[in-house]
């Protein structure tokens, strides 16, 4: 087996461990950012039905 | 199109095969080349992987790869928090999680007021159904109903009060706007307060409006309809007396004529017509009616007639006096009425086949007084008062209903009124304008001048569900809640109230539009409360209905009951009245003097009049017989398409006495010389982003003057101007069958059918010639258990659609958009095939429901790389989504071509995320996965239903029954032609359609076993023309 490894600069090494770890902790807070906006327009549709409806048992459900 | 088109004539080559259009029956070579291709061009389009990547290193792009794994991977983690799901603290009495409630109502839709029942899941309507104990429709609800779902969660609805600013709208508070309005009305001093509405038929909102005019006394009320029967009733009011037109027993008449009528498509309540028409025809009782359509453009109705003719309607009155003459002459009728008239003249004139002329009459004259002739609305009344003279005549009185009629508790406004109102704009004598969920502005005739007076009028009040054109003219618009979100009763019929009860609070900050009314008449915008109307609902059903009809019982078992069952139903005295009055016979000219073409102007099947425009679901449903979505157009038959020189897609003008519209053309087998029928309800200018744009406006060639009827124009002028307009039309994707080969062997039996007389002289005389078993080198599996099957009954399937749209709600079928429609990728699951056969002048329809038929051998499972398409050993071609790598080799293998792959996230890509939106995805069923881009999908046979249904069975201790499950499209279906169950239960109702003498699998020689039974077309044709 041959693998071509190419020599890296310590420093160009540790920059690019700096950018993938801001890149990181910057994507776990995005998605969280967006479902948070969908939340919360979610939030403003409040499903409930109406107390005075009466409902039957099921879509057989005869004449009473 | 290929040269070829139009250089094979029809006429020397009368080979009678199927054809699905005109392309393919003139062999059109693109047409014919397209059938041999899975997928049609350019249908891969965007997925150029090559387009937008610039040059780029291996060591780059393994750097890249890697760099975008780790960052997905920490992504990942939250791309499915869409939001909290929070438990109940305390769960609401009537809510049990995963257990659907079912509540019953009454559809708004249109004027027939069906009985429905609303499944809700969690407290939010998820599917519409038709109530089974409704008298009316008895289970049963239209396309239109089905799909009024989405109209409830439409993110476009107005969410709140708007006040208009010079040319834009901004909120205002309701207790704001109900003071300003208060003010004004109370303020108009001699003024008229017209307020506009639709056809009321509601008992408590008619008396709401007395008291409004108690309290405004000014207050007009003007109400109108699109599409009414105001000419046929006004017919019988001169032919009879009194009342309006009666029911017919359509299920007892053996000979049914129909002139203009699309009873069965678009007119009326359709659905008890389908059903009643439906019980005339009948393989298991042997009970055929034999159907007769004369009409001037192919209908619903006219596909499914056992004979055609084509005339154009202001001929009809010539020819129905030319069967009296006939009639009279054969000594089948008796009268002293004479018409010089002569039928076989008349058909040869109008080019109509004598033969079929000569066996209408027989049977007219056989069947005297179980034959019906029924005219449709846009007649003109001369017509009605013909067929009322000729059914008297005939004795075909008997069909009429006794017991029952339909109901109008207001008449509706005629143009001379609106005219009139129009006057009082102009001179200043109205002082405000009510437009009371209604749009005038779109759907009156532009001569009235109704929206010019308007623009001159300050004070304009809409109260509506969603923005329109009348709308957009009123200083307020406010929101009213959906039908799904307010209370109200019905009477449309004779014996019969029914109620609307909300299944959910308003989801936005809308009001019951009723209750809006009382606020003002209370002059209190404070006394304003969400139980307002409900209160004053319950008042006048105490006071008229429980004390007329119900005194034995409290009241408040009364109103429970009533608001369970969805209605009520008491005795109620018809005042028939069958004495006809022979001078109002007197007819004008009898022969039409038009010297251009006639234009005839129809109701949309998908979106009414113009209200469903909005609506997705309605507007990508296929029309029933051109198969067109997405737009209208102008249908002319093919001699006049010939002789104008005009193709599909081409642009003409339509013009009548100056009005005029461009609109594209479409070549419609079947239609008489010289029509042009256009539908209307499309065109819309302000609309919801899916209505606004879509077709065109044909309201504009309506007219207040008529020489004829609102709806047909003699006279019109045709001219063909530059430019086309695609049309999105289905009637060639998915194609199967291979058109037009001259050898008998390669033909691929598809759509099997035979005559009544055959099936009485032989009842094997299909499996005889259609075998269904063969020959396998498989080892059969077993299916000891319930082996899930369907059956689908040509003779009763009408082609209406139903079935699509409530597999569309049940499954969660995304809208694709017409861009898409014309890439073949509309992904309804059901799809139902309409092939003609014959010539293109008078040709003979075939429908076919096709949907998964979940082959035992099933050439798709055998296929897919990864197993994503398995077979259960309940006998289900099942779909596992989320196993699915988009090969698409399943698709390419199936026959039917029934798969649908979702080439995009059409919940994303259908505008801009329509379908995404937080209000939207409410609609979809819990109980159905939502497929995401990238995975094949098709009918499951409502596995849901059959899971759910298992799960009860357990429950009870018992094994699953096949009675136990119905699908969508089974529930749906009007005329019960989809039966579905246990393919092993020997006592299931559904084993007799299994294996019944006229079943026949769609292409049973690939012998891969299908599991959808379909039940032979008889056509119930004279039998010496077997």
């Amino acid at each position: 087996m041959n693998f071509n490894f190419e020599k890296i600069k310590r420093s160009k090494f540790l920059n690019y461990t700096l950018i993938s770890g801001a890149a990181f902790f910057l994507l776990k807070k995005i998605p969280f950012v967006i479902a948070n906006k969908e939340h919360s327009s979610n939030s403003k549709i409040i499903i409930k039905s109406n107390p005075l409806s009466v409902r039957r048992e099921n879509s057989g459900d005869k004449n009473v | 199109m290929s040269e070829n088109f139009e250089k094979q004539p029809f006429e020397t080559n009368p080979d009678p095969n199927y054809w699905r259009s005109f392309k393919e029956l003139y062999s059109d070579k693109e047409t014919i080349e397209k059938k041999f291709h899975e997928f049609e061009k350019g249908v891969t389009d965007d997925f150029d992987p090559n387009e937008n990547l610039s040059g780029l290193s291996r060591r780059k792009f393994l750097a890249l790869l890697g760099a975008s794994a780790a960052f997905a991977g920490v992504a990942c983690s939250d791309y499915k928090d869409k939001g909290e799901i929070i438990p109940y603290n305390v769960k609401p009495e009537e809510i049990t999680l995963g257990k659907p409630n079912f509540y019953a109502s009454t559809c708004t839709g249109c004027n027939s007021n069906c009985g429905i029942l609303i499944k809700t899941r969690e407290g939010r309507p998820i599917k519409v159904d038709g109530n089974p104990d409704h008298p009316v429709n008895q289970g049963k609800i239209c396309s239109k109903g089905q799909a009024n779902i989405l109209n409830l969660y439409d993110p476009e609805r107005i969410k709140t009060p708007l006040r208009k600013n010079y040319n834009t709208f901004s909120e205002i508070d309701w207790t704001k706007v109900d003071d300003s309005i208060i003010n004004i009305l109370s303020n108009v001093g001699n003024k008229e307060i017209a307020i506009i509405t639709h056809k009321i038929n509601s008992p408590t909102t008619l008396k709401l409006l007395d008291d409004f005019k108690s309290a405004y006394p000014t207050s007009k009320i003007y109400s109108y309809e699109l599409f009414n029967d105001s000419i046929r009733n006004s017919a019988w009011q001169k032919c009879y007396g009194s009342g309006n037109f009666p029911l017919i027993n359509w299920n007892d008449a053996e000979i049914i004529l129909a002139l203009e009528s699309d009873f069965l498509g678009a007119d009326e309540n359709r659905i008890e017509n389908s059903r009643l028409f439906a019980q005339g025809r009948d393989v298991d009782s042997k009970k055929f009616n034999r159907l007769y359509v004369a009409e001037s453009a192919l209908s619903l109705t006219g596909i499914n007639a056992d004979y055609r003719l084509s005339i154009k309607p202001e001929n009809q009155l010539e020819f129905v006096l030319g069967l009296l003459s006939e009639l009279k002459n054969k000594g089948a009728i008796n009268t002293n009425l004479s018409y010089d008239v002569n039928l076989y003249e008349f058909a040869k004139r109008n080019k109509i086949d004598t033969k079929k002329v000569d066996y209408l009459v027989k049977d007219l004259a056989d069947k005297k007084g179980k034959s019906i002739i029924y005219a449709g609305n846009s007649l003109s009344e001369d017509v009605h008062i013909a067929v009322n003279l000729l059914n008297e005549l005939l004795g075909n009185t008997n069909l009429y209903r006794k017991d029952a009629s339909n109901v109008d508790l207001a008449p509706i406004s005629t143009y001379k009124e609106f005219e009139e109102l129009v006057n009082k704009m102009k001179n200043n004598q109205v002082a405000a304008v009510i437009h009371i969920n209604c749009n005038p502005v779109y759907h009156l005739p532009s001569d009235i001048g109704y929206k010019e007076a308007l623009s001159n009028l300050e004070d304009v009040f809409s109260l509506s569900e969603m923005m329109n054109e009348s709308c957009q003219m009123s200083k307020y618009v406010l929101p009213i809640n959906h039908n799904f979100e307010s209370w109200g009763d019905y009477k449309t019929r004779s014996g019969i109230i029914s109620l609307s009860q909300p299944v959910i609070m308003p989801l936005h900050n809308s009001r019951q539009m009723e209750a809006i009314l009382i606020t003002w008449i209370k002059k209190d915008s404070k006394s304003y409360s969400d139980t307002l109307y409900h209160d004053y609902l319950k008042s006048s059903w105490m006071g008229n209905n429980y004390a007329k009809y119900s005194q034995s019982i409290s009241f408040d078992k009364f109103w429970y009951s009533a608001l369970h069952n969805g209605f009520i139903s008491f005795p109620e005295n018809n005042n028939f009245n069958l004495n006809f009055n022979y001078s109002s016979v007197n007819f004008g000219n009898i022969q039409s003097n038009n010297n251009g073409f006639t234009l005839v102007l129809r109701e949309s099947y998908s979106l009414g009049d113009g209200r469903f425009a909005n609506n997705g679901w309605l507007q990508e449903l296929p029309h029933p017989v051109s198969k067109i979505t997405w737009d209208n157009y102008a249908a002319i038959s093919h001699n006049t398409a010939k002789s104008l020189g005009l193709k599909d897609n081409d642009l003409i003008e339509v013009d009548v006495a100056g009005r005029k519209l461009r609109i594209p053309v479409f070549v419609q087998a079947g239609n008489a010389d010289n029509t042009v029928v256009i539908e209307l309800g499309y065109g819309r200018e302000y609309s919801g982003i899916v209505a606004t744009g879509v077709g065109f406006n044909a309201n504009k060639l309506l007219s207040k003057n008529t020489n004829y009827s609102p709806w047909i124009y003699t006279n019109a002028k045709i001219d063909k101007v530059a430019g086309k307009y695609i049309l999105a039309s289905t009637q060639e994707h998915h194609s199967f069958d291979i058109p037009r080969e001259q050898d008998l062997h390669l033909k691929r039996n598809i759509v099997v059918e035979g005559t009544v007389a055959q099936y009485l002289a032989n009842p094997t005389f299909i499996k005889d010639k259609h075998p269904i078993e063969h020959e396998s080198v498989y080892t059969p599996f077993e299916y000891k258990e319930v082996k899930w099957g369907m059956s689908i009954d040509l003779n009763k399937c009408l082609a209406c659609g139903d079935c699509i749209v409530a597999c569309n709600v049940e499954n969660n079928v995304p809208v694709v958009g017409k861009d898409q429609v014309l890439k073949s990728r509309e992904m309804q699951w059901l799809r139902i095939d309409r092939y003609y056969s014959g010539m293109p002048e008078d040709p003979k329809i075939s429908v076919q429901p096709m949907l998964c038929q979940h082959c035992d051998l099933a050439p798709c499972e055998n296929v897919c790389p990864v197993v994503a398409t398995t077979h259960s050993p309940d006998g289900l071609n099942q779909m596992t989504y989320n196993r699915c790598v988009g090969t698409r080799y399943c698709s390419n293998n199936c026959p039917y071509k029934v798969r649908r792959f979702n080439f995009f996230n059409y919940r994303d890509h259908f505008r801009n995320g329509y379908q995404e939106n937080p209000v939207f995805a409410l609609l979809n069923n819990p109980e159905v996965t939502v497929r995401s881009r990238g995975v094949m999908e098709k009918c499951t046979f409502c596995v849901q239903r059959i899971s759910d249904a298992r799960s009860e069975a357990i429950r009870q201790g018992r094994k699953v029954k096949g009675s136990d499950v119905k699908t969508a499209c089974q529930e749906a279906c009007p005329t019960n032609a989809i039966k579905f169950g246990d393919i092993n239960d020997t006592e299931d109702e559904f084993y007799k359609y299994r294996n019944h003498e006229l079943g026949y699998y769609s292409l049973s020689e690939l012998n891969i076993k299908p599991n959808v039974t379909y039940i032979a077309k008889l056509r119930n044709i004279h039998s010496e023309e077997v």
